[in-house]
């Protein structure tokens, strides 16, 4: 229990950060984070520590989606429709109401525009731009090859560079 | 008319390019010739401004701390699991206890036994020569006989120890005394 506790703090704020980013509020972000520790309790043992940090990346970002799934919003959200329904859909959950108000507006329109992503353009561009994970542990976290997970973190910054181009231009 | 490398380097070209150029990963080639792009266009130049506007925009969003009840939740269901784990082994050792494996197991060598047993000995004769059956006559008529001297003796013995002792001699003493005392 005492090592499950270490292990519980060393990771719960990174397992809740990437909900938050993915999936926009902060209710699920701590059912997601609930879900993972407990997952974690349930398989720590059989995973060699030093995987453990991919592993735990790994099953935050499938209980997210099966999250995503249960609301029924999974397709919309995977398939990156980005149009103004998914936006829209999305944007109706919303981040914290406190952290809104914090953050710039600038800020405020890169998360909106982060929620429209494609799911795993969304996934890289979280654990690598606002995680800081490396390229390395995102592509063995998510089973993909390096140059893919290059690939894209490039197109989902230049999604959000287009969709703000966008919005820009409507205001 | 454009040369080779203008039309290389347009407007279409950079702007797919712009991220990894962002981040440092193009050749050295492709990267002055974007810059070089770059100095001449206003609008790529401002695409790339974008560019680094979001990259440092995702990079400055925090990173957030899980709520403690979430985690102490947690906690709490695990400290619940590990509760009935115990209460569980618990009562397993004890159902050990109430139905021994023993049981079930002598039960099965018991018929393993009988099996075995009935199996060797069903068809054996008794192998008894006439000479044994004589000598075994002789014997069983020895010891009735020892049996009945012995019933004799031991008769005897009781005449003597109880009758003749705690009977007669008594009822002769006191006998005696009566007409002693009738003669004074």
């Amino acid at each position: 229990m005492r090592r499950f506790r270490k292990l519980c703090e060393r990771h719960r704020d990174r397992v809740y950060t990437f909900a938050w980013y993915f999936l926009g509020n902060r209710e699920d972000a701590e059912d997601v984070a609930q879900e993972v520790l407990i997952r974690l309790w349930n398989h720590w043992q059989e995973v060699e520590p030093a995987r453990l940090p991919a592993w735990i990346t790994r099953v935050a970002r499938n209980v997210c989606l099966d999250l995503l799934r249960k609301r029924k919003s999974y397709r919309a959200v995977v398939s990156g429709e980005g149009d103004e329904e998914a936006l829209a859909r999305v944007a109706s959950r919303g981040p914290d109401p406190e952290k809104l108000a914090e953050a710039s507006e600038f800020q405020r329109q890169l998360e909106r525009a982060l929620q429209a992503l494609p799911e795993i353009h969304r996934t890289v561009v979280v654990l690598r731009e606002i995680q800081g994970l490396k390229y390395e542990e995102i592509a063995e976290s998510l089973g993909l090859p390096l140059n893919t997970v290059k690939v894209y973190l490039h197109r989902g910054r230049r999604e959000l560079r287009e969709q703000l181009r966008k919005s820009m231009d409507d205001e | 008319m454009m040369n080779r490398s203008e039309r290389e380097f347009d407007c279409s070209w950079v702007q797919v390019r712009i991220e990894a150029h962002l981040d440092g990963e193009l050749p050295d080639g492709e990267a002055n010739g974007l810059e070089t792009h770059l100095r001449e266009c206003a609008g790529c130049a401002a695409e790339l401004e974008l560019a680094e506007q979001v990259r440092g925009g995702l990079r400055m969003m925090p990173l957030l701390k899980c709520p403690d009840p979430v985690v102490e939740e947690v906690y709490e269901r695990v400290r619940g699991e590990l509760r009935a784990t115990r209460r569980r082994r618990l009562r397993e050792w004890m159902d050990s206890w109430r139905a021994p494996l023993w049981r079930p197991v002598a039960a099965a060598l018991v018929v393993v036994l009988m099996i075995g047993g009935a199996v060797t000995y069903q068809d054996r004769e008794p192998e008894v020569s006439p000479a044994e059956l004589a000598r075994a006559e002789l014997q069983v008529k020895w010891t009735l006989a020892y049996l009945s001297q012995m019933g004799r003796r031991t008769g005897g013995r009781v005449r003597d120890d109880v009758l003749w002792e705690r009977v007669v001699e008594p009822i002769q003493k006191s006998v005696n005394r009566v007409m002693e005392m009738e003669t004074m």
